[in-house]
């Protein structure tokens, strides 16, 4: 009876206060964006260019953020399990490896019709898709989930190795090999709105279909034997799904490179609030995705450091601990039957 | 009405020959246990009624061939409730139920709540489902199996993890669902119990009908100890009948 009064009376609260919570916490994320850095406001010449520079950069964060949430709730679903993370598929590698190859490739071939800020995004559209296109192959041959874990851990791994190779390869480069670390670090503060207006519809179109998706990724949280029996054709949700979260990834990588912990703590963080259901819990992790990777960026302008921390540090050394919090907790109900 | 009807159903997994040439007669109105000791196949055979296994043979469920319809169709034909549920994540009672109206294209809220009621699962309705009981959870699975409004119920063990009073409130309720012109087919373990309630049987001995027809045929003397290698002695019987309050 106490654990049905406290599971009505959080998913009441949670019900009647989440919503308003996240969209406070976005806006006051997106005003601390705009206002917080290490130029002053009160120049009436630089405000503009200042804010226009800020705006795209919080775009940016909201978008990487959004992105990574969204399909950290679809990964999770996929695989009934709520530790698993986007970067499972291997397209997180995959966007970074593209995005980390146009960034060589482009001084070396002589690449200069197109400017760093639209190639470095082409290069994780294409390196995200030439990673689902290999694991979309290998799900034609095999239904089974255990593969689909184990190409996105190899292709991982690989695409990991290649990137190490070409961070050595950059170094002799000084400003190469430093772009190369920063961009394999996560950040958006070199984002313009053309970055942006790249990665927008990606991220967009990636968020609306993945909802769509959701009933079908609802009725997979019961298994594939019972989701068959009652309807659900299986292999096309879970080829469908996989699609999506990889453009999500690619987009979420070109705006910001690697960002880690997002996908794993917002979806884990807001489940006890939003419930399990995909068309509630996507819409309200990709909002508090956005304001979470946006107020991490803050941080980066706000923590001593020489120029800024990467924004992917920021959310490692957030985002471990607190899903090592959330993780302690879960545990906890467990063991008190909750 | 729909009468399932499977023929020459053969199922191989891992070269193995699980089930072989089943034939299968559950009829409308009608209560049909798959019965058989353990690793008989009698699951199996059931997840092939339900498509939900390949195999060789042909399931037919009234005049349509079980595989060739799409999945929704399917699901609005026939319904399966699983031994236990796989599902780990906290939906609600009413959500899971909910999750039956997908073969539908969602809605149907008196749907929802009429399977509630029927399958005793009304008092549920407000609880998490992973908070329930194994029994509770049972209820739950056939009020959502009810919600698909499908003529055909499949089920497997329905009563296994319940005690005596669930298992008797249970097989009643199969026997009302049965009688309202549904067609039931279901593994049972308990002799005793697919004696008293089913109306016809086919029992299985390592992936082979040894015999299939009417339930006192069925569960007999003579087929029962060729099959589990006992003596069933009909007069030694212990009643249970549910209080009224």
């Amino acid at each position: 009876m106490t654990q049905q009064t406290t599971g009505a009376r959080r998913a009441e609260l949670g019900a009647r206060w989440l919503w308003p919570l996240l969209l406070g916490s976005l806006v006051g994320a997106a005003a601390a964006s705009l206002l917080v850095g290490a130029s002053d406001l009160s120049d009436p010449e630089l405000r503009t260019t200042l804010l226009r520079l800020r705006s795209a950069r919080l775009a940016a964060a909201c978008l990487a953020g959004a992105a990574l949430a969204a399909g950290g709730v679809v990964v999770q679903g996929l695989f009934r399990n709520p530790l698993a993370s986007p970067s499972i598929l291997g397209t997180t590698a995959g966007a970074s490896l593209g995005g980390q190859l146009a960034l060589v490739a482009a001084p070396t071939l002589g690449l200069t019709v197109l400017s760093p800020e639209l190639l470095v995004p082409m290069g994780c559209l294409l390196g995200g898709g030439a990673s689902l296109a290999v694991l979309l192959g290998l799900l034609r041959l095999t239904d089974d989930l255990l593969v689909l874990v184990l190409t996105g851990f190899i292709l991982s791994s690989l695409f990991l190795s290649i990137s190490g190779l070409l961070t050595s390869l950059a170094q002799d480069d000084w400003s190469l090999g430093r772009a190369v670390v920063a961009f394999s670090l996560g950040g958006v503060s070199g984002v313009g709105w053309r970055t942006v207006r790249l990665a927008a519809p990606l991220v967009g179109v990636g968020a609306v279909a993945c909802w769509g998706w959701g009933r079908s990724l609802d009725l997979l949280l019961s298994g594939e034997e019972e989701a068959r029996s009652l309807g659900l054709e299986v292999e096309p949700v879970r080829r469908w799904a996989a699609t999506w979260v990889s453009v999500l990834v690619a987009g979420a990588v070109a705006v910001g490179g690697n960002v880690s912990f997002v996908g794993l703590v917002v979806p884990h963080a807001l489940r006890p609030f939003a419930g399990v259901t995909h068309r509630r819990l996507l819409p309200a992790a990709a909002v508090g995705g956005a304001a979470f990777v946006a107020l991490c960026d803050v941080l980066t302008r706000l923590l001593p450091a020489r120029g800024e921390v990467p924004l992917g540090v920021v959310t490692g050394l957030i985002g471990a601990p607190v899903f090592l919090g959330l993780l302690l907790r879960a545990r906890r109900a467990e063991v008190d039957g909750g | 009405m729909v009468d399932l009807r499977a023929s020459g159903v053969t199922l191989r997994r891992r070269g193995r020959v699980v089930l072989r040439a089943v034939d299968l007669h559950a009829r409308a109105g009608r209560l049909t246990a798959i019965l058989g000791p353990n690793g008989a196949g009698k699951s199996s055979l059931l997840r092939c009624l339900g498509a939900l296994l390949p195999f060789e043979g042909q399931v037919r469920a009234g005049d349509a061939e079980v595989r060739r319809m799409d999945a929704r169709r399917r699901a609005r034909t026939l319904a399966f409730v699983p031994q236990r549920s796989e599902l780990r994540a906290a939906l609600g009672v009413r959500e899971v139920v909910a999750q039956g109206r997908f073969a539908h294209g969602g809605g149907g809220h008196e749907a929802i709540e009429r399977a509630l009621e029927e399958a005793g699962a009304t008092a549920l309705a407000g609880r998490r489902f992973t908070a329930l009981s194994v029994g509770e959870q049972q209820r739950v699975l056939l009020a959502r199996a009810l919600a698909t409004e499908a003529p055909v119920l499949l089920l497997d063990e329905p009563t296994a993890a319940l005690d005596v009073h669930h298992a008797l409130k249970t097989f009643a309720l199969l026997q009302r669902l049965a009688a309202a012109g549904r067609t039931l087919v279901t593994v049972v373990h308990d002799l005793a119990f697919a004696r008293r309630f089913a109306d016809d049987a086919l029992l299985l001995a390592e992936g082979e009908v040894v015999c299939a027809g009417a339930v006192e045929e069925v569960v007999a003397p003579g087929p029962v100890g060729e099959v589990y290698g006992v003596a069933m002695q009909e007069a030694a019987e212990v009643r249970f009948e549910e209080l009224t309050p």
